[in-house]
């Protein structure tokens, strides 16, 4: 009688492991620094999908982060900053749900469905947040000072923070 | 709230000046309002570490699930060093429980040379003492006295290579030793000192682990719990990656890095906003079989239907297979996403044991679409609610050694009566009124005489069968494996078939909690009416710890019942004095005991080592006292262990 595999359920963990890749692809090449911290975070996110913890993937995550802000700052197209951040935030939602849903259901029950739900929605979260930023970066981009839509977006980031603090 | 009011205030100062530089442009120019700038940027950084360590403060927690799938665990016998030294608590030790265990080991190890040694107990104790008493120097040293040599270099060396602790060396090889004494196999499978190490790795692991913890499954909840909700801080943390891209973007005027932050925000608001309501579902079960033979396969299909307005985003489904089935393929779970008014169905397959399994209430979690809320709750189904397994009684196919003592009754049980019969048994001089075809007419032919034959009577006896249901005997060599109740109760079951159809009156009862009990009887409606006990009595289910049980109130039950003309075999594994006491106390009060003892006991560790030891010295205290104990070995057929012993007991 074996015993019930727990291990991370295996399409998000795949997704994880693609969206951490794809982050790694668009950040990682425009610096070194971009492309040490992203390469450690596909890493990290890989050994937690593998392992089924959660600490390494949210660490890896936040490499990816740190080589989204890096390539930032090595003048990469703002498309490719928005998709870095969007897949490392999926690689942190994938994984962290992968090993969630090895820990309350295992491999063998069937969870495909769940889990096409769950990565969907955070995708398409992403990409509608990316989508409607990049059309103000794009149209506030013709005025020279970027003063307005940058306090406008601090401003929104308070009340979102201020929000979000309460909730936790 | 303080907090939270500030960045408030802060927001919508941002948007006052944002608001100002879009209707008058180059108010605010970008270089001129720098200090500003920086100050938001440093509080946005601020800001971070401070929910950078929230995250990491505290544990949070997760619904978590059982392993229905899995049988019970069974634990081996002497699971426990200290469990077995308190069973093993002779008259002489009964301050045994306040000594430290070397001085109950050697209370061992004293009754082991003067049982299998021959020796006084002082002759023992001095022997210990002076270290003479086995051939292993650390088993030697370990219980003897001062000027016992330690042992030699290369043990000690030995010792420390191994990383085990002097301590459980000494007390792993003294059980070894004691067991070649005792003549039980003094080999352990696998070492001790696994078991020793393993709280040094659990810190650790504490120390460096997930700061997630998974919740209890729905059986250590209390019974007030109708639902339980919190938050599962998926998400948490996501604020620091916009203040992060926020509060570098500010302040080292990288634009493009204000987009890092804003997709963040988009996330941090996807995950509060999302709710989490109460599902309303349903649940139906099928079963294809719900009176299967044992080891059928039967396959189980679950069916849950949303019967809410709203779609559920996150539904993580464990069904309450039943506690002693497993699961032999599919999963009892599922995690879907159902639409209002949808159902889903998905199968797994059991295989079937003897006795009615009731399915548990299905444990059902559910989260919000972004997977910061759970809940969790459970839910009864609709459906057949148990799987029902009554085997058919089989007879074991060698002659049951029951002991000689009959009722009136004419039965199959050969006796050492003359009379009728068909076996012969002996000629004696004729008596007026014997009947004429018992004549031995060819000796009246040679010699004159007239003589009687006479043949071996053969009776009936009545038979009281004891099945040992007791918490000791919940005892099994595999984890996943059957107990020795699950050993007995089969035993039993095929004993009674066999006794039955030789035309015995046969009763069953079981030295449990509950009140078991068949008085003794023949028939077809007796033979139902105990197969279904063995099948379904509470007492001999699988799975669940039986209760603890009040010997005296059982024994005085029992008593009360027994018809005097019983004999009484018991079904016991002899792990616990219990059943000891049972067998002694019946053969003090005139019943002919036999013991039916499935050997339990393996050699995985030296406390499993000690509690065989401990249960030899079981048999042999029964043995001396006029007891039948037939030790039926793990691996062999009940036909074996009965041939074996009609070897040794026969008349």
């Amino acid at each position: 009688m074996t015993p019930v595999d727990r291990r991370p359920a295996r399409l998000s963990s795949a997704v994880a492991v693609v969206a951490a890749v794809i982050a790694f692809l668009l950040s990682g090449p425009y610096s070194w620094v971009a492309l040490a911290a992203s390469g450690l975070g596909v890493l990290l996110v890989l050994v937690g999908v593998l392992t089924g913890r959660h600490v390494p993937v949210t660490a890896g995550s936040a490499g990816l982060i740190v080589g989204v802000i890096a390539a930032a700052f090595a003048e990469t197209p703002p498309l490719f900053v928005l998709g870095g951040t969007v897949g490392a935030m999926v690689a942190w939602d994938a994984g962290g749900t992968a090993i969630d849903l090895g820990k309350q259901l295992g491999r063998a029950a069937g969870t495909t469905r769940l889990e096409l739900v769950h990565a969907g929605s955070t995708a398409l979260v992403g990409v509608v947040t990316a989508v409607g930023s990049l059309a103000v970066y794009q149209t506030s981009l013709g005025r020279s000072p970027l003063t307005a839509p940058m306090l406008l977006l601090i401003a929104a980031l308070c009340i979102a923070v201020a929000l979000t603090v309460r909730g936790e | 709230m303080n907090r939270s009011g500030l960045l408030a205030v802060a927001g919508v100062l941002a948007f006052g000046f944002g608001l100002a530089t879009l209707v008058v442009p180059g108010l605010f120019a970008l270089g001129a309002e720098g200090a500003v700038l920086v100050v938001v940027g440093l509080l946005a950084l601020v800001q971070l570490v401070r929910v950078a360590r929230t995250r990491y403060r505290g544990t949070i927690r997760r619904a978590g699930t059982a392993d229905p799938e899995l049988p019970a665990d069974v634990a081996s016998p002497g699971a426990e060093l200290g469990a077995v030294l308190d069973e093993f608590d002779t008259d002489e030790y009964r301050y045994a429980r306040a000594v430290p265990q070397k001085s109950r080991l050697e209370a061992v190890a004293v009754e082991a040379l003067t049982r299998y040694r021959h020796c006084t107990r002082s002759e023992a104790r001095e022997r210990i003492e002076r270290g003479t008493w086995t051939d292993d120097a650390v088993a030697a040293a370990f219980l003897g006295g001062d000027d016992v040599d330690s042992p030699p270099l290369s043990e000690r060396f030995r010792t420390v290579i191994s990383g085990e602790s002097r301590y459980h060396r000494g007390l792993r090889r003294t059980v070894a030793a004691i067991a070649s004494v005792a003549g039980a196999p003094a080999e352990v499978t696998t070492d001790h000192s696994a078991d020793a190490s393993t709280p040094r790795f659990a810190r650790l692991r504490r120390r460096f682990g997930d700061p997630i913890e998974t919740g209890d499954p729905p059986s250590a909840w209390d019974e007030s719990t109708e639902s339980k909700r919190r938050l599962t801080g998926h998400w948490r943390g996501v604020s620091a990656v916009a203040l992060a891209g926020i509060g570098v973007g500010v302040l080292a005027e990288r634009a493009t890095l204000l987009l890092v932050g804003v997709v963040a925000i988009g996330y941090a608001a996807h995950a509060r906003s999302t709710a989490l309501a109460l599902p309303t579902l349903s649940i139906e079960r099928e079963i294809s079989d719900a009176a299967p033979t044992p080891d059928e396969v039967v396959t189980v299909t679950v069916s849950v239907t949303n019967e809410g307005d709203r779609a559920v985003p996150d539904l993580r489904i464990v069904d309450g297979v039943p506690p002693a089935l497993s699961v032999v393929e599919g999963s009892p779970r599922l995690g879907t996403a159902l639409r209002s008014g949808e159902t889903v169905s998905y199968e797994y397959a059991v295989e079937a044991r003897r006795g009615e399994h009731p399915f548990e209430p299905v444990h059902v979690v559910t989260r919000n679409l972004a997977g910061t809320a759970e809940r969790e709750r459970t839910v009864s189904s609709t459906g057949p609610a148990a799987i029902r397994c009554v085997p058919a009684l089989e007879r074991v196919e060698t002659a049951v050694p029951v002991r000689t003592q009959q009722t009136r009754l004419t039965g199959r049980v050969s006796t050492d009566v003359g009379g009728e019969g068909t076996e012969f048994y002996a000629t004696r001089t004729y008596r007026p009124g014997d009947p004429l075809r018992r004549i031995d007419w060819n000796r009246r032919a040679r010699t004159g005489d007239l003589a009687t034959l006479e043949f071996r009577e053969e009776r009936a006896v009545t038979v009281v069968l004891v099945v040992d249901a007791s918490s000791g005997a919940a005892v099994g060599p595999d984890p996943r494996g059957d107990d020795a109740v699950d050993r007995s109760v089969d035993g039993a079951r095929r004993v009674f078939t066999a006794l039955l159809d030789d035309g015995n009156r046969v009763g069953v009862t079981a030295l449990a909690a509950g009140d078991c009990w068949l008085s003794p009887g023949a028939g077809e409606v007796h033979r139902t009416r105990a197969r279904e006990l063995f099948a379904t009595d509470p007492a001999f289910s699988s799975g669940d710890r039986p209760d603890s049980l009040q010997f005296y109130t059982w024994f005085t039950r029992l008593r009360s019942r027994l018809p005097g003309d019983a004999q009484v075999v018991l079904f016991s594994p002899l792990c616990s004095d219990l059943a000891v006491r049972a067998a002694t106390r019946l053969a003090a009060y005139g019943y002919p005991v036999t013991v039916l003892s499935p050997d339990p006991t393996t050699q995985r560790t030296a406390a499993n080592q000690l509690a065989a030891v401990v249960r030899r010295f079981r048999i042999a205290d029964l043995r001396s006292g006029g007891v039948h104990v037939i030790d039926w070995a793990w691996d062999d057929p009940l036909e074996v262990a009965l041939a074996n012993a009609e070897g040794g007991l026969s008349r």
